[in-house]
């Protein structure tokens, strides 16, 4: 109850920030340029294509949408205020979680649009359990770099430093699949197992398998607690 | 209604607070003194389970800070230093908010926001962004967010500083007219603030607690001399027959004093009235006594004094 007050009030001021708009407007702009882009090439196109680049592009909108989250109580006091309400620390951090991955639902149901001009296209030919996992992968990934962003978000007061060590660390985990592809054996699972893409391939293909929904949900727990153990700590009183 | 045992609190190897020990009884005001990095906010801070203490307890009402935090918590209203608001809401938005956040359903928010909005004179501003308001507004929709869900214990961290005087006067009448209904701590620099709106004073220097008393008992227990004022019309100079009177230990001539003749202060032995001798000598040397008056000490000098001879013996400890 008392998360939802605060996932409530955060969204609300993401909205008069004005960081939402300009994170849906831009979402959309780009991933309509892309559809374009990619329906131009091949018609009727794969959905699959699609839910890669809206992956791509979720990394580049999270860091913005996170790195206010606690940063910004933080460096107008109003996190004091806060902490000593009659709420855990793991409500607020739940609350703040919450409230970005609300705002990264709408961008992702504003690309549905998209799924339904297919549906048109193909005239019903359009297999819809790859599109549906492909969203839950993106909802599953995407819950796991708000995570991250809350966490890099409640490390420092500065806004921007948040946004950037989180678009460093989410871009890491995109891409550290690269790394496995030249090693071997022990070194190249690790990798492949670390990377976000390597499980997010699975949810595009339409693939369900609890391992991969398991990676998600572990990381984001864990990104969120230590959040909560960085705002226990006090250390930036 | 709250009890402070012992309290110490370390940042590393700097102790902020230490050994701080002190109570509130139910009703009071406790006005918390102390020059500026003294340890105020640090203490405030544990009392309001921002923080815990390295060593030592508080608690309020009977629950411990940090065993029974939540309680503590739904019981204290606290206004912290610098009154941090967010700056995007109105005031009407930021009460609901944390009115929800204490669990106060519609109604109630709805009843108490209309209350507590005229009991500090907010009523006008209610829809206007925080971020637009002035410093005294902003200061009392803080105060609003600290009484609203009615808690026995309110904690205010340096509530009038930076407010002109007008406004400083109304937040303080606002503050003693919520006393009684709640028992307050609040912090301050300002000397005056004290001794208008406390009943009680903990002077705090370096971390440590110097004194706990009513500001008149404190001036009463720390004149260690009395002095005396004296106005003298005379051809030579009076000093020398000054002190030469018996138990007086200090004469320097008074420099804000104007008008005819000379004005001095005269520093004595406490317990015994010097007033007698004074003024025979006075009449004795040939002078004439225009004028004589005991002289309190203010508040401000017993700060002086008890916040600098701390001062002096850590130097001569070191
Ligand atoms: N988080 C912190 N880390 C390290 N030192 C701190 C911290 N907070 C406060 N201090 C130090 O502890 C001492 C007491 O600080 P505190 O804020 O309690 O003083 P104060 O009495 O409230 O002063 P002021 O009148 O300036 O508000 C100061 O020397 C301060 O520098
Ligand atoms: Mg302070």
């Amino acid at each position: 109850m008392r998360v939802l007050v605060i996932a409530g009030r955060e969204l609300k001021a993401l909205f008069l920030s004005p960081i939402a708009y300009v994170v849906l407007a831009l979402y959309f702009g780009i991933m309509g340029l892309i559809w374009w882009l990619i329906t131009s090439q091949t018609f009727p196109a794969e959905y699959r294509l699609f839910a890669h680049e809206m992956h791509v592009f979720i990394l580049f909108f999270i860091p913005a949408i996170s790195m206010r989250a606690i940063a910004d109580e933080r460096r107008t006091r109003t996190l004091e205020l806060l902490v000593t309400q009659p709420v855990r620390d793991w409500e607020i951090v739940l609350g703040k979680w919450l409230a970005c991955v609300g705002l990264l639902a709408l961008m992702l149901v504003g690309t549905m649009q998209f799924w339904g001009l297919m549906h048109l296209w193909t005239e019903g030919a359009l297999d819809d359990l790859p599109v549906l996992t492909a969203y839950l992968g993106l909802l599953l990934a995407g819950m796991l770099y708000v995570a991250i962003g809350v966490f890099c978000s409640a490390i420092t007061e500065n806004q921007l430093i948040a946004a950037l060590v989180t678009f460093t660390i989410i871009i890491g985990l995109y891409f550290v699949r690269i790394l496995g592809a030249s090693g071997t054996g022990f070194w190249q699972d690790v990798f492949q197992q670390v990377s976000t893409t390597y499980h997010f391939d699975e949810f595009a293909r339409g693939v369900l398998d609890t391992g991969h929904v398991v990676y998600f949900l572990l990381g984001t727990f864990v990104f969120l607690f230590m959040s909560v153990r960085t705002l226990e700590s006090r250390s930036w009183g | 209604m709250i009890e402070v045992e012992n309290l110490t609190k370390r940042y590393g190897d700097f102790e902020a607070v230490r050994d701080v020990s002190f109570g509130v009884e139910k009703g009071e005001i406790l006005g918390f003194l102390g020059p500026n990095g003294a340890g105020k906010t640090t203490t405030l801070r544990i009392l309001t389970c921002f923080m815990g203490p390295t060593s030592g307890r508080a608690s309020i009402a009977g629950f411990d800070v940090v065993e029974d935090s939540m309680q503590v918590r739904s019981r204290i209203g606290y206004l912290p230093e610098q009154v941090p608001l967010y700056r995007e809401m109105t005031p009407r938005g930021l009460l609901h908010y944390y009115g929800r956040l204490r669990g106060m359903n519609k109604a109630d928010r709805l009843a108490k926001i209309e209350q507590v909005a005229a009991e500090v004179a907010i009523d006008d501003v209610l829809d206007k962004a925080i971020g637009k308001l002035s410093k005294g507004y902003r200061q009392r929709v803080g105060l609003a967010q600290a009484i609203l869900h009615d808690p026995e214990v309110l904690i205010l961290d340096e509530p009038t500083v930076g407010l002109d005087p007008r406004q400083i006067a109304e937040t303080r009448s606002v503050i003693k007219d919520l006393a009684g209904d709640h028992t307050v701590i609040l912090s301050t620099h300002i000397l005056p603030e004290v001794s208008m709106v406390c009943e009680r004073v903990a002077i705090i220097n370096r971390g440590q607690i110097v004194a706990v008393d009513s500001p008149q008992e404190l001036i009463a227990s720390m004149a260690q001399h009395e002095r005396t004022y004296v106005r003298i019309r005379g051809e030579s100079d009076p000093t020398g027959t000054l002190t030469g009177i018996e138990g007086v230990t200090a004469v320097g001539p008074d420099r804000e004093a104007s008008g005819e003749g000379r004005a001095f202060i005269i520093e004595s032995d406490a317990g015994a009235d010097p007033r007698p001798r004074i003024a025979s000598a006075i009449v004795q040397g040939g002078f004439d006594l225009l004028e004589l008056r005991p002289l309190a000490m203010s508040l401000e000098e017993i700060f002086v004094e008890l916040t600098t001879e701390e001062e002096k013996e850590e130097v001569e400890t070191q």
